[in-house]
């Protein structure tokens, strides 16, 4: 028989990286994005088949962040796993999704995550290096690179998340 | 000895100190011991001490073996024990059990208050409203409290959906609707909900534990009970009732109960939670409004009436009064008319004011506001008006102008357009600012009808004269100069006297198109008569007489119809001349007519025409018939020239004669015939412009004899093989012309035979 398991899943990352576009691509959603200027969150659904189990993401498609406006701990509370997005045209992103990636730690444990590198059709922008990319692999970071614009990598870095939630 | 003295007189004292001595060396220290449990046998104090090191084991054996023994003994004495501090020092049981009392107290609380105002908002919404008052009809009928039907009326209500959400992930745990379609996003909505509670707490900086417990959308509100783990929230339709989140917070204490584990190890999976939805469709509750009785029908229709009865007697009054003052303002619009007092005397309205003789009566204005004479007494004192229109109608009485003159007013200067006369116009200059409202006069747009260009104007008009006629005038004389036909000149000699301000006409410079002399000198102007003769018109017709050569004649036949304003031309008096037509002009004939072909050359000698040359005999048959009808021609010589078809009856023997074989069955040639195709070749391109002229052409012809049906097509290839020999060595392909025929006896041959165009 199969199961349903509901998740919550943060999408994190500096303020324009793509966490929208790449939200409003591949799931499916009801609710406007004027709610993520508003409230700072907008939520939105994909469901995964991972064999038997169907993963029900709930996604919070947490506003970028700036200086002078932090994600609120609260949004982060009860998450089962997330999404680190990073700007592959902006190497500084990386940082933030660092720090965000701590609090998030801090918050709600260790718990499962995935980085996507997103952009990666403006080959000619890009900025991150090979010596980020080793960086961050070796903090144990699973990094895709994606696009929310061609769907490079997209499902896959969303059906890899399942799977470690699935586990 | 001492001793016993000593002994002899306390002889009892000494039986006790013997025991004791005794007791001392039977029982040593035990005595002792026996002493300090005497002592404690006897001292409270130390009895409590050893009580009070035991007692909590005791109190734990005793749960262990009769477990409710020690609560129902110590019962009694605890309460009573509580109710002597209470009443001794209610103080500081009270702060004990204060953190205990005050969120429940304050909870209760602010429950009553909201359920309180909830009800107080709706009778003073309801009180003052038609819709209150009618429930006051049915408080007063039935003889309920008012409050009791408001709540009636009131209490309409549906719990559409409910969700269960986990408190921490905002995860939706349950959701149950009255309406299985809105089903679909609940997950949605439920994370939705947790992120504005989340948004809410943190931008107002409240307590953890503190929550919006109601959102309002219109007439829809969403109550929210929180819960540790899990939150219950509530949409509802209408107006809930005010024990309504209580009924939730019971549900959510219930489910809080019964899945503490499950909430606690909530991992996402919400099957289990399948199992409290009875709880929470015990929720869903719903009550509709009850529609209100027809019984106070009759009373609205009773006071509705009398409210008709007044209101129509206060608005007769005062539609009248406003019919009067709309009269009134009426009147006073009319330009020329000033109302200076309006009043009402026993219902008729009296105005008094000062009126332009020249203004609009005002009998006009009451009929259009349906007031008879009878309605109005009207007093008017007479007074000149300033106003525009007043202004122009006294300078049109004064002035008087002709119906095509306008008056107008420009501030005060009075403008004249249209035409007049010069003489009105002075008139005008000179009144014109004498009349009170005017200083000058502007007279740049006016026609004058006596100038000369109006008159010039007026007469082309009238007089419609052709493009030959030019018109013009002299001080009040038109002079009409060119030429026209003589029915213009007639009309217009009438039309002329008939132009106002036209004392004369003067046409003596029109030449009359239609009379005779005029008539003659066209005729000779055209027909160019020579000199011997003489051409005459009467009453439009023409007569000529004298002598002219017959093509002059013929000629002015023709042309004298085409002069204008002929009617007929006799010609009964002329007589031919006749000359002889030379030999240059009898060629020329010659030539026109007998059109020879190239290679034909004419001439004409002693009026004896010769044609040399070479021509086909169709030509030289035409060319006999032509050249009898030559007048003049004496005769006809074509003895010089040669017919084509007879040159070429040579070559056509020739090609008669030729007869080509071919091998048995095939349209290959036999060898030695292709010799004699090119002979023939080259005896046709020689005669070439013979067979031009002539228009003849070959005809090939082959043959096969065979009795199959490839006979024809043999027979054709055969004649087309010899075409092809021909045309490649040079003769026309335009020529020649191909048959194949399949009956002849001699069967390996080709004819060929010269033929030209029959004779028309």
């Amino acid at each position: 028989m199969s199961q349903v398991l509901q998740k919550k899943v943060c999408l994190l990352g500096a303020f324009a990286v793509g966490k929208t576009s790449l939200v409003s691509r591949f799931v499916k959603g009801i609710f406007s994005e004027k709610y993520l200027s508003t409230m700072g969150v907008k939520i939105d659904r994909k469901n995964l088949q991972i064999g038997d189990v169907t993963i029900n993401m709930m996604l919070w498609d947490i506003h970028g962040e700036e200086s002078n406006k932090k994600v609120p701990a609260a949004y982060m509370r009860g998450t089962a796993a997330y999404l680190l997005v990073v700007d592959g045209t902006r190497a500084s992103t990386i940082a933030a999704a660092r720090e965000l990636h701590e609090r998030m730690r801090a918050e709600a444990g260790d718990i499962p995550f995935v980085v996507l590198l997103n952009k990666s059709d403006l080959q000619d922008e890009w900025q991150l290096s090979d010596g980020n990319m080793a960086a961050m692999q070796a903090e144990g970071w699973e990094c895709f690179l994606t696009s929310a614009c061609s769907g490079l990598n997209v499902d896959l870095a969303f059906t890899r998340l399942a799977e470690k939630l699935a586990s | 000895m001492k001793e016993t003295e000593d002994i002899e007189p306390n002889r009892d004292d000494s039986k006790d100190s013997d025991l004791k001595r005794l007791k001392a060396l039977l029982l040593g220290d035990e005595s002792e011991q026996l002493a300090e449990i005497q002592e404690h046998l006897h001292n409270p104090e130390l009895q409590a001490a050893d009580v009070g090191r035991v007692l909590h084991r005791a109190v734990t054996i005793n749960q262990e073996h009769a477990p409710d023994a020690l609560r129902d003994v110590l019962t009694p004495t605890v309460e009573s024990a509580l109710y002597k501090s209470v009443r001794n020092s209610p103080d500081r049981l009270g702060e004990a059990l204060f953190p205990v009392m005050a969120p429940a107290i304050r909870k209760s609380i602010v429950s009553i208050m909201s359920s309180m105002v909830q009800s107080l908002n709706q009778m003073l919404e309801h009180s003052f409203t038609l819709k209150g008052l009618k429930w006051r009809l049915e408080a007063l009928q039935s003889g309920r409290s008012f409050a009791e039907i408001v709540m009636l009326h009131t209490l309409a209500y549906r719990v559409e959906q409910l969700f269960l959400i986990h408190k921490e992930s905002g995860l939706l745990l349950q959701h149950v609707s009255f309406d299985e379609a809105a089903n679909k996003d609940a997950d949605l909505v439920s994370s939705m909900l947790t992120a504005i509670q989340d948004f809410v707490r943190d931008s107002f900086q409240v307590g953890e534990n503190d929550a919006i417990d109601k959102l309002r959308i219109g007439s829809m509100e969403v109550f929210i009970e929180a819960g540790s783990k899990a939150v219950i929230a509530a949409v509802v339709r209408g107006n809930a009732p005010a024990d309504f989140p209580d009924t939730l917070q019971q549900s959510s204490e219930a489910i809080h109960k019964r899945m503490a584990d499950k909430l606690d190890a909530f991992d996402g999976d919400t099957a289990p939670f399948n199992a409290i939805r009875p709880e929470l469709e015990k929720c869903l509750l719903s009550k509709s409004a009850s529609s209100g009785s027809p019984s106070n029908l009759k009373a609205v229709l009773a006071l509705s009436a009398a409210a008709i009865i007044l209101i129509g007697w206060f608005s007769w009054g005062a539609y009248q009064s406003h019919r009067q003052s709309l009269l009134v303002e009426a009147l006073d619009a009319v330009p020329g008319i000033t109302v200076i007092r309006s009043s009402d005397r026993n219902g008729a309205l009296q105005i008094s004011g000062m009126r332009d003789p020249l203004a609009d009566t005002p009998q006009s204005v009451l009929r259009e506001y349906q007031f008879s004479d009878d309605d109005v007494q009207m007093q008017w004192s007479p007074y000149q008006s300033l106003e525009p229109l007043l202004i122009i109608r006294r300078a049109r009485a004064l002035l008087a102008p002709a119906d095509q003159t306008e008056l107008a007013l420009d501030g005060s200067e009075l403008v004249i357009s249209g035409v007049a006369t010069q003489v009105w116009l002075e008139r005008a200059k000179q009144l014109a600012p004498a009349m009170a409202g005017i200083t000058g006069l502007r007279s740049d747009q006016l026609i004058l009808t006596d100038s000369p260009d109006y008159l010039l104007q007026l007469a082309r008009k009238q007089l419609a004269p052709p493009a030959t006629v030019q018109l013009s005038i002299r001080g009040h004389s038109l002079l009409a100069k060119g030429s026209a036909h003589h029915k213009w000149i007639l009309t217009a000699t009438a039309g002329a006297r008939k132009i106002p301000g036209i004392s004369a006409y003067d046409d003596s410079g029109v030449i009359d198109l239609d009379s005779d002399s005029y008539l003659l000198s066209e005729a000779r102007k055209i027909l160019l008569p020579p000199s011997t003769v003489r051409l005459k018109v009467e009453q439009a017709h023409l007569f000529a007489s004298g002598r002219a050569t017959s093509e002059w004649i013929a000629n002015a036949r023709q042309q004298a119809h085409e002069i204008n304003g002929i009617k007929r031309f006799d010609a009964s008096k002329l007589t031919t001349i006749i000359t002889s037509p030379s030999d240059r002009q009898l060629l020329a004939e010659a030539k026109r007519r007998l059109a020879p072909p190239e290679g034909v050359t004419l001439s004409v000698e002693q009026r004896i025409l010769s044609v040399s040359g070479i021509a086909p005999s169709a030509w030289a048959k035409k060319a006999i018939e032509q050249a009898k009808s030559i007048k003049g021609l004496k005769g006809y010589d074509q003895q010089a020239l040669v017919i084509a078809e007879s040159a070429l009856k040579a070559l056509k023997k020739r090609l008669n004669g030729l007869q080509l074989k071919f091998r048995a069955g095939s349209s290959q040639l036999e060898s030695d015939e292709e010799q004699k195709i090119s002979q023939l070749a080259l005896t046709l391109n020689k005669q070439a412009s013979l067979i031009q002229m002539a228009q003849a052409h070959i005809d090939i012809t082959g043959y096969s004899g065979l009795l199959t049906n490839r006979a024809h097509a043999l027979a054709l290839s055969r004649a087309k093989h010899v075409t092809t020999l021909l045309t490649t060595q040079g003769v026309p392909s335009a020529w020649i012309r191909t048959h194949g025929q399949k009956e002849r006896s001699s069967d390996w041959a080709v004819d060929l035979d010269l033929k030209w165009k029959p004779l028309p």
